[in-house]
C-alpha cells in the first residue's frame, strides 16, 4: 500500500481537510501516513498554520498595510464619475 | 410613501472621503494591480449611487459598501477565468506542484523547517508583500479560488457556481495553490526572509 500511498497523496489529502472534510477512509489513510512519515507532517503542520494565518490576517484587514490610500488621481477620477452619473440620473429622474 | 426612499440618501462626496481608502485596500488585497481596484471601487460607489436608499442606517454603511464590492470581485474574478478558459490552469497538470514530487510520489525535497512561527505572521506588514506577491504568482484560476474560499470564506457551491467549475475541480484548484503559496512562501520569507 505504501507505495501507493506517497506523500503526493498523503498532501493531497491534507490539503483538502482545510476546505472540506475527509471521508473516514481517507482519514485513516492519511493517519498511517502521517504516522510513518515525519516529511508530510511537517508539510502538515506548517499547511494548517499558513491557512490560519492567512484567515486571520484577510479578516483583520491585514492583506494591505493601512497607510494605503487612493491616489488623489483615482479619488478625483471616481467623485468625477460619480457626479456625472448623479447629474445624469437626475435629469431622468425629471 | 416607502421610509426608505425618503431618507436622505447620503451624499456621495462624503461616502467617498469615508470610504474610499477603506474600500479600495479591500479591492488591492484580492485583485493584482492599482488600477483594477480603483475600478472596482469606482463600480462600487456607482452602483451604491444607484442604489443609494439600500441600507438603514449609519453603522452598516460599511458592510453596505463592501457587500457591493464584493460582487463586484466575484464578477471581476470569474469575468478574468474566463478570458482564459481551463488552458495549463485546470484540465492539465500542473507542472509547478508535480514537479514537488518524484516519481514515486514522494517529496523531492522535504518541506524546510520555518524560524518564524506562522501564527504570529499575521502582524507583520512585510509578510503581506511577499504573501501578495505569491499569490499574484498563482495561476488566475487557483488564485480566484483560493481568494473566495481562504480569504473571503465564500461557500464552496458558490465559488463553484461562479467559476463554472465541478467540486472536484475546485479541490484540485485549492489543492495545487496552497501547495504553490506553501513553496512560494517558503523560498521568499521562511527561508529567506526579504528585506521591505
Amino acid at each position: 500500500m505504501s507505495a501507493i500511498f506517497a506523500c503526493r497523496e498523503a498532501v493531497r489529502l491534507a490539503n483538502q481537510s482545510l476546505d472540506h472534510p475527509l471521508t473516514l477512509i481517507q482519514r485513516i489513510e492519511l493517519r498511517t501516513h502521517l504516522a510513518m512519515c515525519q516529511a508530510c507532517r511537517v508539510y502538515r503542520r506548517q499547511s494548517r498554520a499558513l491557512s490560519r494565518t492567512i484567515a486571520r490576517g484577510a479578516q483583520a484587514g491585514l492583506l494591505v498595510p493601512v497607510t494605503v490610500e487612493l491616489s488623489p488621481a483615482a479619488r478625483g477620477r471616481i467623485a468625477q464619475a460619480l457626479r456625472q452619473r448623479l447629474t445624469t440620473g437626475d435629469q431622468k429622474d425629471v | 410613501m416607502d421610509p426608505v426612499l425618503s431618507a436622505p440618501a447620503p451624499p456621495p462626496d462624503r461616502l467617498l472621503a469615508d470610504h474610499g481608502d477603506a474600500l479600495f485596500r479591500y479591492a488591492l488585497g484580492r485583485v493584482r494591480d492599482e488600477a483594477t481596484a480603483e475600478d472596482l471601487v469606482q463600480e462600487t460607489f456607482l452602483a451604491a449611487l444607484g442604489a443609494r436608499t439600500g441600507f438603514r442606517g449609519e453603522s452598516s454603511e460599511r458592510t453596505w459598501l463592501i457587500g457591493i464590492l464584493r460582487h463586484k470581485l466575484c464578477d471581476h474574478l470569474r469575468k478574468r477565468c474566463l478570458e482564459r478558459p481551463l488552458a495549463g490552469d485546470l484540465d492539465s497538470a500542473d507542472v509547478v506542484v508535480d514537479g514537488m514530487f518524484a516519481q514515486d510520489g514522494h517529496f523531492v525535497s522535504p518541506p524546510g523547517r520555518w524560524d518564524a512561527d506562522p501564527a504570529e505572521l499575521s502582524q507583520k506588514a512585510e509578510f503581506w508583500v511577499v504573501f501578495a506577491k505569491c499569490r499574484d504568482a498563482l495561476p488566475r484560476r487557483q488564485a480566484a479560488a483560493f481568494l473566495m474560499r481562504q480569504i473571503d470564506d465564500v461557500p464552496a457551491e458558490d465559488i463553484c457556481k461562479e467559476l463554472g467549475i465541478t467540486p472536484t475541480n475546485l479541490w484540485v484548484l485549492l489543492h495545487r495553490a496552497r501547495l504553490r503559496l506553501r513553496a512560494c512562501l517558503e523560498e521568499h520569507w521562511f527561508v529567506l526572509e526579504i528585506p521591505s
